[in-house]
């Protein structure tokens, strides 16, 4: 349509200029009208040119900011959970403009030599003036010895230190006090085949009473199996942790159907994101 | 005078109309042209204002969580662009359990221009670290 229109526009001037010329008149009409159009058609191709480009920076914008807005539905995710164990799913507004929409799954047991081991933590309980938590144990159910190479525990008042850790009669960690979360290596300790060891202390320099307590073992294969202690009095115990969360949070900004979505591999124990990525996926 | 009459040369009125339509076809092109090269000028401000930020917010969340807080920056890294980065507690703080979240909030705006080119956003928890 524009082509023909302009083949027409063309034939049109051609006959003008030739009547013109034939004349001798016009000729300084018929060069300005030349010289607009050729500006035109090249000030039409620079805007066209322009707005592309102003529209590809705006989307790079957008997406930068759905990244970040992704990241923080990473962040809530791992705080709810935290907070109250609890898995967020669904949309949240960050404020009018920026929102996230998330998918979170609780991944299983960390496998390897962490899936002989049991812990048990049903009859903890606080001691010496509520400092050290009492009455844990762990079992090795399997028909082989297995090793502990590190302990991780994370406590919920973050002012309280941990400054030891006492294993079936033996110290296997003591030192500076530390503050949660306390990634410890511990003296190696090796569990026989379908026996229970007794977690005797575990110290900190205060009163622990409201605390929920997580106890992670990492064996020598870096398999973890984990316990968690809610307000420690005897037989209140909170859900035992798995190994891990997957975190899919989809970023958005509203007004537009740029999205980015990233997915977080949050270690429950470890109190890391192990690994994340963007994703081409959507959040449903 | 025979010669002032030669066919070749313009006429007054030719003259006229050929102001005339320049005049009415070039002003809305000139228009054109100057918003566009104007509008370059400030994609570049936009370029340069996302980099900016994303470059703080990286580094904030990248920041001890207790040493996170809010500040401003004047010609933020030496470039002619304000920043200002606002780090508050997302409510509600539950200082019971310990955990906490706090929201960063990065805008940047051209030196003495008030107009705001880029907002990011996000949240970073506690006490959380990246990596193995």
């Amino acid at each position: 349509m524009l082509k023909a229109g302009l083949k027409y526009f063309a034939f049109i001037i051609l006959r003008l200029k030739l009547s013109m010329l034939n004349r001798k008149r016009g000729l300084a009409l018929i060069a300005a009208v030349m010289l607009i159009v050729f500006v035109s058609i090249a000030v039409l191709g620079l805007s066209v040119f322009i707005v592309q480009w102003i529209g590809q920076i705006n989307a790079d914008q957008i997406s930068s900011r759905c990244v970040y807005n992704a990241l923080a539905g990473v962040n809530y995710s791992i705080y709810q959970y935290r907070n109250s164990t609890s898995l967020i799913n669904g949309t949240i507004n960050i404020n009018v403009n920026n929102s996230f929409r998330l998918s979170t799954v609780l991944a299983g047991g960390g496998g390897g030599a962490s899936s002989a081991m049991v812990l048990n933590a049903t009859a903890a309980r606080l001691g010496n003036n509520n400092r050290r938590l009492l009455g844990v144990t762990v079992r090795n159910s399997s028909a082989n010895a297995v090793t502990i190479d590190r302990m991780i525990v994370s406590w919920s008042i973050n002012n309280r230190t941990m400054s030891q850790i006492r294993i079936n009669g033996n110290t296997v960690w003591s030192g500076i006090m530390i503050l949660t979360p306390a990634n410890v290596n511990i003296t190696n300790t090796v569990i026989p085949a379908n026996t229970t060891y007794p977690i005797d202390l575990i110290q900190f320099n205060s009163s622990m009473i409201g605390a929920t307590i997580t106890i992670s073992f990492v064996m020598t294969d870096g398999t973890t199996t984990s316990a968690c202690v809610a307000y420690p009095v005897q037989g209140s115990v909170c859900t035992q942790p798995a190994g891990s969360l997957t975190i899919n949070s989809m970023g958005k900004v509203s007004g537009s159907n740029i999205y980015r979505t990233v997915s977080a591999t949050y270690n429950i124990a470890g109190n890391n994101i192990a690994d994340w990525s963007g994703i081409n996926a959507v959040v449903p | 005078m025979q010669s002032f009459r030669n066919k070749k040369s313009f006429t007054l009125i030719e003259l006229i109309i050929t102001i005339v339509v320049v005049g009415i076809v070039a002003f809305p092109i000139s228009i054109t042209l100057a918003k566009q090269v104007q509008s370059v000028f400030v994609s570049q401000d936009y370029i340069f204002a996302t980099n900016l930020a994303r470059l703080d917010m990286d580094t904030s969340l990248n920041t001890a969580y207790a040493s996170l807080v809010s500040a401003s920056f004047t010609n933020y890294k030496g470039y002619p662009y304000n920043l200002t980065r606002t780090v508050v507690y997302v409510p509600p703080s539950t200082a019971l359990t310990g955990e906490s979240l706090k929201s960063i909030t990065v805008s940047v705006t051209k030196s003495g221009s008030t107009i705001i080119l880029i907002t990011l956003v996000s949240y970073v928890a506690k006490n959380i670290t990246i990596g193995l």
